[in-house]
């Protein structure tokens, strides 16, 4: 009994008070002002909008769905805890709670949209589909090895940057699609809502992985940039051939290709990298582009409290403030 | 939220506030509980046993309102002293429309068991419409323009006729309220190179609505004319005895800046003196007003943007504004007459902040006879302490309603979407 109470290491108490890193006070503070859960969005104003869908194009939307839900599945339940063994401040650990936590609500919120707007049988079918679909399989696969206990803290960043800025951004492409077309108006909420959250996490961790890297020799910076973009091109095949198989139908994949590009840009930044796609492969749709935009977007609060939701912070007024 | 004066006198003291049990206060007064003045009465309220009441701290009171509003834009606030102390016709105003710019008098119904009426009461048919004020300044005859937009709305009042709801039908056929309303008052300043809450800003504001007033006041008294009619019980109304136009007689309400001056001189708009006002007001003691009501400022959200305008008297919330709109999506919004030479006057709401709003609101207030849907505006990095006194502020300068707390948060450094082109502006 003594034995076991010696090996187990007691955490010392976290002060937040005493920061190695304003970074993590900044960071918590905006991801816990952004708190929110899929009952905020009134999903069901869909159900006439979902209605005007094909069928075919209904079959997509769940399928994408399914595939969201897997990436934030791993988030949420192997890569957020992972990285919290990596941590290099206290802090950083109760941030990364508070991601995995997140990441779960997400994958909860696509349920909230299959319940709202789909039979059961239909999902049924999507999660089987995306259980089965090779390409959704791999990329889980190519993750999870990097998430591997065994594997370096710092290429579990890598991953992790790479699933939070890049790989979701396929399936993100759709719901803001149909947005730009007027379409799913108030799912496209919820999903800035998710687009928001995983802004920021993948620009935390990247922030941490350039952090946690300068104390590395110039050899091994190097290795971990070449394994980065070694892992990013083969994620980017999965990605190219997932893209073809589900948009071509509705001739989109060009289109969603140079999202990808963008988003694979836009992750490399993250982590410190240069871009790998030249600024002509990554002219994404102006109106994906604004539908992304999350802040100052204006909307009646009778019809739902949008994607700008933020929680207050109550301060107690003073005297001076009842001066009349 | 009906909010009476003493709310504010307790919460400045940091006292406990009473609350009153609605039936209690029925059974004891005979009327109900919105129908009483709080501020008038609470003292006897609180020394009266039959009443049961609760004790909250008045403070924590304002602080928990303020956090709703954070998260919901809810609720809407009356100040009920603010607006019966301003209300011209006889009886009491208990409540508003959702948008809160409706503030009349109505009367309650009362029911038989088949729900049949016992007695049938007036309520209220929103007859409203919003002049742009561009245009209206442009003109080219100021007076008629605005004659005109009450004959308009006179009539629309009086082609309504709501027969599935007795009781409006009843108070419209009395009243003849309307409820004329402005828009693009932002844009109008811009174009003018004016900034919105700046004195000049604020100056314009005083003038066009005492103009607005007097040229309704005008046009709803040569209809009462014509037709030989007044509203229904105008004789005890503020206007009859003559009143209601003591603080048109006693001053002018003509530009104090040279700008503003200069502006309504290019433009030929031909300000009211305290000459046309006592006129008017003899005018008004001899034939009356056909429209108990006239003025309202509504929000004007989508029929703003078909007149390519700024929404009500608000400064505009962006550059280009996005806004949801339930059937068909996002909308973006480029603010009027902007162009490279004037960006520097389209400051946002929530740079422009809630002094400057508050200030344009009140100097309108002045001049309108029922509310105007005032929205206020943070940072989400405001706390409730300045919603709070936002709140303050905009009930000490006589502002009678607010409608939404609007917050926007923007993108975490390092997290913004690049290459969108309305969000660069």
């Amino acid at each position: 009994m003594k034995d076991m109470i010696e090996t187990r290491a007691i955490p010392r108490a976290i002060n937040w008070n005493r920061l190695q890193d304003d970074k993590d006070l900044e960071v918590w503070n905006r991801l816990t002002v952004n708190f929110w859960l899929p009952e905020k969005v009134p999903l069901s104003n869909d159900v006439q909008s979902w209605a005007t869908l094909t069928p075919e194009e209904q079959q997509l939307t769940i399928r994408v769905f399914t595939g969201l839900t897997l990436l934030d599945t791993i988030q949420g339940a192997v890569g957020a805890p992972a990285m919290m063994k990596d941590v290099q401040t206290p802090h950083e650990e109760a941030v990364l709670t508070n991601i995995a936590f997140m990441e779960s609500v997400h994958a909860r919120s696509y349920s909230s949209v299959f319940s709202t707007l789909c039979q059961t049988k239909e999902v049924d079918e999507a999660f089987r589909w995306s259980e089965e679909n090779p390409h959704l399989q791999e990329k889980a696969r190519l993750i999870l090895e990097k998430y591997d206990a065994s594997g370096d803290p710092l290429k579990r960043k890598i991953a992790s940057v790479f699933l939070e800025s890049f790989l979701f951004y396929s399936g993100f492409y759709l719901p803001m699609y149909w947005s730009s077309r007027a379409k799913l108006t108030n799912t496209a909420d919820l999903i800035r809502l998710i687009i928001r959250d995983e802004a920021i996490h993948g620009y935390y961790v990247g922030y941490k992985f350039q952090r946690a890297q300068e104390r590395l020799s110039e050899a091994g910076r190097a290795e971990l940039k070449d394994f980065a973009f070694a892992l990013l091109f083969d994620l980017y095949e999965i990605e190219a051939r997932y893209t073809e198989e589900i948009y071509d139908d509705l001739g989109l994949t060009e289109d969603v290709k140079a999202f990808l590009h963008y988003n694979a840009n836009k992750a490399l930044q993250n982590l410190g990298y240069e871009a790998l796609f030249p600024p002509a492969a990554c002219e994404v749709n102006p109106a994906i582009l604004a539908a992304l935009s999350t802040d100052s977007e204006n909307h009646d609060f009778f019809s739902g409290s949008g994607s700008s939701y933020v929680i207050g912070k109550a301060v107690a007024t003073e005297d001076e403030d009842w001066d009349f | 939220m009906v909010i009476p004066d003493i709310t504010f006198e307790l919460a400045k003291g940091n006292e406990e506030m009473y609350l009153f049990s609605p039936h209690d206060v029925e059974r004891v007064y005979g009327v109900p509980f919105s129908d009483i003045s709080v501020t008038e009465k609470y003292d006897e309220m609180v020394d009266d046993k039959r009443i049961r009441k609760s004790k909250i701290n008045s403070r924590e009171f304002f602080q928990m309102l303020a956090e709703i509003q954070f998260e919901s834009g809810y609720p809407y606030m009356m100040f009920e002293d603010t607006v019966n102390r301003a209300n011209p016709v006889a009886g009491r105003i208990a409540m508003s429309n959702l948008c809160s710019e409706i503030l009349q008098v109505n009367e309650a119904s009362e029911f038989n068991d088949d729900l049949g009426y016992k007695h049938l009461g007036t309520d209220i048919s929103c007859n409203l419409g919003s002049l742009n004020i561009a245009k209206t300044m442009d003109g080219p005859d100021f007076g008629a323009t605005v004659e005109s937009a009450i004959r308009a709305l006179t009539a629309v009042s009086e082609m309504s006729a709501i027969d599935s709801v007795p009781s409006i039908r009843r108070g419209n056929d009395e009243a003849h309220a309307v409820g004329l309303g402005q828009m693009n008052l932002h844009g109008f300043l811009a174009r003018e190179h004016i900034h919105y809450g700046s004195p000049e800003g604020i100056d314009f504001t005083r003038v066009y609505f005492a103009a607005v007033a007097y040229h309704a006041i005008r046009a709803s008294n040569a209809i009462a004319r014509e037709k030989g009619k007044t509203f229904k019980d105008f004789e005890t109304s503020k206007y009859a005895d003559g009143s209601f136009f003591d603080k048109y007689t006693d001053r002018d309400w003509l530009p104090e800046t040279e700008t503003v001056a200069a502006l309504m001189a290019r433009f030929g708009v031909e300000l009211p003196s305290r000459g046309d006002w006592a006129a008017l007001k003899k005018a008004v003691m001899k034939h009356g007003l056909y429209n108990r009501n006239l003025q309202a400022v509504p929000p004007t959200g989508s029929i703003s943007y078909i007149n390519n305008s700024t929404s009500s008297i608000h400064p505009i919330v962006s550059k280009i504004e996005i806004r949801k709109e339930g059937k068909i999506g996002r909308v973006y919004y480029p603010a009027p007459f902007m162009d490279n030479d004037n960006l520097e006057y389209y400051r946002d709401a929530y740079e422009i902040g809630p002094e400057a709003l508050i200030a344009t609101y009140a100097a309108a207030t002045e001049h309108v006879d029922q509310g105007l849907s005032l929205t206020l505006f943070f940072p989400a990095e405001a706390t409730t302490r300045d919603i709070n006194r936002a709140q303050i502020l905009a009930w000490k300068k006589g502002i009678k309603t607010i409608y939404y707390v609007r917050l926007r948060q923007s993108a975490l450094e390092g997290t913004e979407v690049q290459g969108c082109v309305s969000c660069t502006l």
